[in-house]
């Protein structure tokens, strides 16, 4: 079974952002990372591989900048067999249409059994690249899955609807997104590191796969940082505290 | 002025849909995917309904693909969905059909003679960036409730059945009702529950206090990751849900900023908390400085006593 990983290179949740004046993410202010749910996709398929299935193969896909391929490496020490990775100049700033009929030729090429990405990536929370992928591809999508169960033609598994958990399957191939109730991702040993150094990893060019970028309809016209929730802090401690917070909160009609 | 495309698919249906794309047209035209009865009452509210039928034994999304090539086939100009996963599995479908760029999740939208204007919060909240796009356009919109809370009966407008080829996805078994059904993002009032409550045994206190108010029960992450005193789909923040309730009701949460951008859309946020430094307090419209296991109780009693005198 061949399992196709999408991951991808994300600010640091926890540092600080910046902005170039194109108006996009300053890739230089502040630390890149491998997005923690690619993680838990690949401990996905590691685990399915490692788990009496030796004959999976476990690929690595991103798109984003030379600097991405630290992320690659990352998913190949984690034990990845080896990795494609998407880098085209006229890529940068691609929205998510572009980005998904990139992907998707690449993924054709790979001829998968099985796609998995996050739920959303935690910089744009967009969460519909893999919906244009499966559209692209022809295939089914199963979405935000907390549990995941492969068999041999099938793919199953469990989500929360509003109401509670709903059961759903799939024939293959088919992509599946999956939350971060998923188990983490396994740390990379030393061993894994070195390993990682002699697997293949293939740069694609939008060229390679036979594709041109239409560049985008969509034209940023402000960014600014949010300024914080603050409406007036009022704080308490004498004993008459919580009948002033019953008090403010019927004043304000929460009650 | 030319119709807006709504997607309205079943179980997971965004209501206030038809409000958003009236805000923009006279003309709204949705596309359900679902029972007849979703098709009757989103038709009450729109001028015109396209149905694709499902069977109990697939979910809306085996259709995901059909409505693509459907949608398509009338040259739409902005195509608006809710931000469930069967909402986002139809836009990126109907995108990737059009080679429409598409804008996910949105707070709000509009247009001017420019264009259609997206507004986004990016990067987990930290950032607001606002978009202007020119010809087809596909856009999910955040923090709209589910249907339920719609009005029902049938509508005036004629509803046109279109049979399609589903997708190889199959459902099974009925939902299970889970410890608590209430839907987070639509909870008026929610109340959160942080590491500083101390022990396990406060979360029932903290239940109890749920439900005098009426509130959901949410928590930090490490509650539900490293604790484990509530499932992991309880937690808001940069990698959990993010709600936008009335009332958000922080008990011993420290407030650090991963947590509270899970709430930053909260219309008022009160927080009881034993430490006046704690970034909460400076996140918070009020906090309370005190002991939790005090004075959780005391407002239990108290909410108790005000039902008692309405009764």
């Amino acid at each position: 079974m061949r399992w196709l990983i999408l991951i991808k290179q994300v600010p640091d949740t926890y540092g600080p952002r910046g902005f170039n004046e194109q108006k996009r993410v300053d890739r230089a202010s502040g630390e890149q990372v491998l997005d923690e749910i690619g993680e838990r996709c690949l401990e996905l398929a590691l685990g399915h591989r490692d788990d009496h299935h030796p004959d999976d193969e476990v690929v690595a896909v991103t798109m984003g900048p030379p600097s991405a391929n630290d992320v690659i490496r990352e998913a190949l020490s984690m034990g990845a067999d080896r990795a494609a990775h998407l880098c085209d100049d006229s890529l940068i700033g691609a929205d998510q249409i572009q980005t998904g009929v990139a992907l998707a030729a690449l993924l054709r090429g790979e001829e998968p059994d099985v796609i998995v990405a996050g739920h959303a990536s935690s910089d744009g929370n967009g969460g519909v690249v893999p919906a244009l992928i499966a559209q692209q591809l022809g295939i089914p999508l199963l979405s935000d899955l907390m549990t995941v169960e492969v068999g041999d033609r099938e793919i199953s598994g469990t989500r929360i609807l509003g109401s509670g958990t709903q059961s759903v399957r799939a024939d293959l191939p088919a992509i599946v997104t999956v939350t971060d109730q998923l188990p983490e991702g396994r740390v990379a040993t030393l061993r894994g590191v070195f390993k990682a150094r002699k697997k293949p990893s293939a740069d694609k060019s939008l060229n390679d796969l036979g594709i041109t970028s239409t560049g985008p309809t969509t034209a940023v016209t402000t960014v600014a940082r949010r300024p914080p929730h603050s409406r007036g802090v009022t704080v308490s401690e004498q004993d008459d505290a919580v009948p002033k917070l019953m008090d403010l909160l019927v004043e304000r009609g929460l009650l | 002025m030319n119709e807006v495309d709504i997607l309205v698919a079943d179980e997971t249906a965004a209501s206030g849909l038809p409000e958003v794309a009236h805000g923009i047209t006279a003309r709204v035209r949705a596309t359900v995917v679902g029972p007849r009865q979703l098709a009757q009452r989103t038709a009450t509210r729109v001028e015109e309904v396209n149905w694709f039928p499902t069977s109990g034994a697939q979910p809306a999304e085996a259709w995901t693909i059909a409505v693509a090539d459907h949608l398509a086939a009338q040259g739409p100009r902005l195509i608006i969905s809710g931000n469930s996963s069967a909402d986002r599995g139809f836009i990126g479908a109907a995108a990737g059909r059009l080679h429409a760029p598409v804008l996910a999740p949105v707070q709000d939208l509009h247009e001017d003679k420019q264009g259609v204007v997206t507004t986004r919060l990016l990067y987990g909240g930290l950032v607001v960036r606002r978009e202007r796009s020119t010809g087809p356009i596909c856009v999910v919109m955040q923090g709209l409730p589910m249907m339920s809370d719609a009005p029902s009966g049938s509508g005036t407008t004629g509803i046109r059945t279109i049979e399609a080829e589903p997708l190889s996805i199959r459902k099974s078994g009925a939902a299970d009702h889970r410890r608590d059904s209430s839907n987070l993002a639509s909870s008026q009032r929610v109340v959160g529950v942080g590491r500083g409550i101390g022990n396990p045994e406060m979360l029932r206190q903290a239940d109890k206090l749920a439900d005098a108010l009426g509130a959901g029960i949410a928590c930090t992450r490490p509650v539900a990751e490293d604790l484990g005193w509530l499932p992991n789909d309880r937690y808001l923040g940069v990698s959990g849900q993010q709600i936008a309730p009335d009332l958000y009701l922080m008990l011993g949460i420290s407030g650090e900023l991963q947590h509270m951008i899970g709430v930053r859309d909260a219309v008022f946020i009160a927080g009881i908390n034993l430490d006046r430094e704690a970034p909460a307090v400076a996140a918070s419209d009020l906090t309370v400085i005190g002991d939790v296991r005090e004075i959780v109780p005391e407002l239990v009693q108290i909410l108790a006593d005000r039902s008692r005198r309405r009764s």
